[in-house]
Parts: C-alpha cells; structure tokens; sequence
C-alpha cells in the first residue's frame, strides 16, 4: 500500500495539471478578497440593507441559505472576521478537476492495466487514489484559506482576536477539511465509475453545480405548496461547508456535519470500491 | 520442470457469447510460449484474465503453483494491446513511477532497462513525443520493471520496424535464456514467432484447439521454399479443420 501511495504522490506531483490548478486556486483566492473589497468599498453603508433583505428573500421563499458571517460594513471588514467566510468551499471545482484528471487520466492513457496487473488488490488501488485526491482536496483548501487570509489582512489587517479564536479556527478548519475530503471522495468515486477524465470533469461540474440547487428548488417548492419549510438541504456537504464556517459553532451543528461527511465518505468508498473490483478493466 | 501458469478449464462469457470456452493451458518455467489465433479468437481476453484485469466466468488459474493471484503478480511483467504510459512524462518518469509502484529502490536499474530496450538518450523527451516503435519499446521497458519471472505479451511488436522487430526478438531471446524469464507472447506475426517461440497454442473461437512444442512443428511442418517452419500454413490447416 506504501508502494502504491508512494508511486500516485509521484504521479501526481509530475502532473502539470496539478500545478496550473493549484496556481490558478490561488490566484483566485486572492482576487476573491480584491472584489470583497471593492464591493463593500461601492456598496457603503447600503450594504447592511442590502444583506438584510437578501436574507429576507431566502427566508421568505424557504431557502436555506442566509448572509451571516459577512461584515455588515467596510470598516467591519478584518482578516481574522472574515477568514472563515472566505475560505472554504471555493477551491471545489479545481478540486474535481484535478481529481477527475488524476484518477481518470489512468483508464484515458490505459495506464490503470500496468498498476491492476501487478500485486495489488482492487481495493488497494482504489483507497490508494482515494487518499491522494483527499490530500489533493486538503492541500488546495488550506492553500486558498493561507492566500485569502495573507490578503484580508494585507488589505483590512488582521483585527482583534478573543480568547478562544485560534481554538474555533483550528476546530472549523478540522471540520471544513473533513467536508472537502469527503466532497474529494464523491468526485473521485464519479471519476473512477465513469473511467474517462473528460466525462468525469463534465459530470462532476454537474454535480457541483446542480446537486444542491435541485435540493434548494424542492424546499422552496414545498414552501410554496405548504407553507411550511423543510430543510433538506442541511445534509448536503455544500451547505455544511458553508455554515460550519459562517455559523456558530454549536455542538449539533458540528455534530451533524461530522456525520454528514462521514457518510459521504462511506457511501462513496462502498459503491466506488465494489464496482471498480467487479467490473473488467479494457 | 515447474509451471509459471496453470489454466483450468478458463471460461468467459460476455451476455451470450462466449469469448473463452474451458481453456486448459500449462506453461513451464523456461517456455516462450506463442498464443496464435485469428482476430477475435480470445488471445487478449485470455491474457486479460490472466493479468487479473478481468475475473473469468470459470475455471481458476495458477500463477507458479500458487492460487493467490495477487501476491504472485509481483512476479510478472505485462504489455496488453496498447502501449501504456503517461504521456506527459519521459521515459525515465514513466519508469521511475512503475519502480514506486514495485517497490524496486535501486533506481540504477532504469539506465540499463532503456539500454535493454533501445530508448537510452531519450531524457527529455516526452512519451507522448516518441513514435509508435519508442512507445512500445518503453511498454516492454515497464514490463521490466522489478525483473519479472513471466512476461506476459500480447502483440508486442505492433508498430515496429524489421530492424525494430528483430531488436525485440533479440531481447525476448536474451530475457529467456540469459535471464531465465518465461515468456508468454501473442502475436499475427507468425514468422517471428516461430523464430523464437519453443511452445505454441492455438486459439480459435475461444477454445485452445492444439499445443504443440517445436520439435512437434518440425515434424508436422512442411518446409516452405525458404527451408523455414511454415507455421503459418499449419495454423491455417488447423482452423480450417474447425471451422464450423
């Protein structure tokens, strides 16, 4: 398993793919602070109205989706207050690019024959790919989180801190990673059922985009009808991502999306593994 | 003389039709053992199984005496269909990640495993830059790669040259005798083959109709008018003969 470990790493980091995505995560990191800053600097003092009516709107039409965590105002604006807000979620669709590439690269180039036919399990090869897009997945977060927060602070400084804020730093982080290595999984589970980089890419953008908005469109949906909300959406991984670092970090909240990426991770690893230890490689 | 493959009565079937039908095969340590059949007759299919990339619908398999398949893989060298590599890479990458992946930490064996198959020089060239020959040389250069006791190739000199092919041959023979590795080559270029094989097995329509060593070709061969094995010819009296 260390061999197999050892020889995906050095693929991997031969990949030039892997590079440009990775370059591009932080770029983007960095200009994503850039437009914070110039639209809090256009919007003013309008754009507390503006986020409470947005928040508004979602509610009313039974979204779950809510404006906390932003600043209300420029000058509310600190590296250390919005860190959290600005660093997790952003980097998924390098991440399954990269990953569609890495794992669907080998059945393209027919490479997955040379490692199959050689003393490894199905099941080996499959984790062994699998730990190396979650580590994939956790390099390019913690690399977006490094370059927004170096810009915030660059931008707004870094601001007061209270007892406690490195603790809930580490402690969202832990569980921001854990969702991304858990997202990881989904789209190299999709990569590897597929077997061609370019359909994985497709279909995990697919997934990216539309799996959480066809959520959001049933809750309202249902608003509409019954009047009553219903929140489907809190078990998906983008809404825990989002909340985990928006929110407050309560007990349940924690809770719930521990096990939420847990299960993800575990329906993924099941079905990826099975199907790819039954199915003929051509 | 030990076996490096035991096949027992290997079946596959794809829906209805079946690719293999209760192949029974033996090959012995030392063997060069050409697979001959017409397209479609199951050569690849058979290979496939026996490299664990498809799992046969029945019989079992043996690799050196032993029924678990996937400890004694490590032992075994492959090249099936395409030439397989990462394009972006050189040979020398290509060849460093099969070393990671087979645990082999003596990298000085890369050098001399280009040497062995032509492709010394070739440093900063990416694979996806080499011509069809290149490419299949540094498949069988992979295949090397944590010196095999059985090469398993299936149509190993597609894309090569006379002198290209010859090369390969020359190896082949050299890996047998020098190396002692046994050798399983498919290949529709019966002339080659008989230059090197010391066994063959006939394949059509997914049943082994016949094996046979060299000495038995010799027998039942008639010289054609260059004085060399007509395998060609009694490969085609065979199939004919089952043809249905």
């Amino acid at each position: 398993m260390k061999q197999l470990l050892r020889s995906d790493l050095y693929k991997l980091n031969k990949a030039r793919y892997f590079w440009i995505c990775l370059v591009i995560n932080i770029v983007l990191a960095v200009l994503s602070v850039f437009i914070i800053d110039f639209s809090y600097r256009v919007a003013g003092d309008a754009m507390a109205t503006s986020l409470e009516a947005q928040d508004q709107a979602m509610q009313e039409n039974g979204v779950n989706i809510s404006t906390d965590g932003l600043a209300r105002s420029y000058k509310d604006l600190s590296a250390s207050s919005q860190m959290l807000a600005l660093s997790f979620g952003s980097s998924l669709l390098l991440i399954g690019i990269v990953i569609s590439l890495f794992a669907g690269g080998e059945f393209n180039h027919g490479t997955i024959k040379n490692i199959a036919s050689r003393n490894y399990s199905r099941a080996k090869i499959y984790l062994s790919k699998l730990l190396i897009s979650i580590l994939a997945a956790i390099v390019f977060t913690l690399l977006y989180m490094a370059a927004t927060t170096i810009t915030a602070t660059v931008l707004w400084g870094f601001g007061s801190t209270g007892s406690g804020f490195w603790t809930h730093v580490m402690q969202v982080t832990a569980i921001e990673l854990l969702l991304a290595g858990a997202f990881a999984s989904v789209f190299y589970m999709i990569a590897m059922l597929i077997r061609q980089s370019g359909a994985a890419i497709a279909v995990n953008l697919c997934f990216l985009e539309f799996f959480s908005m066809i959520f959001m469109l049933l809750e309202m949906l249902y608003k509409k009808i019954s009047g009553d909300t219903i929140v489907l959406s809190k078990y998906l991984l983008d809404t825990n991502i989002t909340e985990v670092a928006t929110k407050e970090l309560t007990s349940s909240l924690a809770t719930r999306s521990i096990v939420t990426a847990l299960v993800y991770l575990a329906v993924t690893i099941c079905i990826g593994m099975v199907v790819f230890s039954k199915k003929d490689i051509k | 003389m030990s076996s490096v493959l035991t096949a027992n009565k290997v079946t596959k079937t794809f829906k209805q039709k079946k690719a293999l039908d209760e192949v029974s095969m033996d090959i012995k340590k030392g063997d060069i053992y050409g697979l001959i059949g017409k397209n479609g007759a199951g050569k690849t299919t058979l290979i496939r199984i026996i490299c664990g990339l498809a799992a046969p619908t029945g019989g079992d398999i043996k690799l050196f005496d032993s029924s678990d398949l996937v400890s004694a893989r490590k032992e075994i060298g492959t090249v099936i269909e395409s030439p397989a590599f990462y394009p972006n890479m050189t040979a020398k990458q290509n060849l460093m990640a099969q070393c990671k992946l087979m645990g082999v930490k003596n990298t000085k064996c890369i050098p001399k495993i280009l040497h062995m198959v032509g492709l010394e020089g070739t440093d900063k060239k990416k694979a996806k830059n080499f011509s069809l020959g290149m490419k299949q040389r540094l498949a069988i250069a992979l295949s090397l790669v944590g010196e095999p006791k059985f090469l398993v190739l299936d149509e190993p000199t597609n894309g090569l040259d006379p002198e290209g092919i010859k090369e390969i041959r020359e190896l082949i023979l050299t890996l047998n005798e020098k190396y002692e590795i046994t050798v399983l080559i498919s290949s529709h270029i019966l002339s080659e083959l008989s230059k090197i094989a010391t066994r063959y097995g006939i394949l059509h329509q997914g049943k082994l109709l016949e094996e046979f060593t060299e000495e038995d070709l010799w027998k039942k061969c008639s010289e054609n008018q260059n004085g060399e094995l007509d395998l060609e010819s009694y490969f085609l009296q065979v199939i004919g003969g089952n043809r249905q």
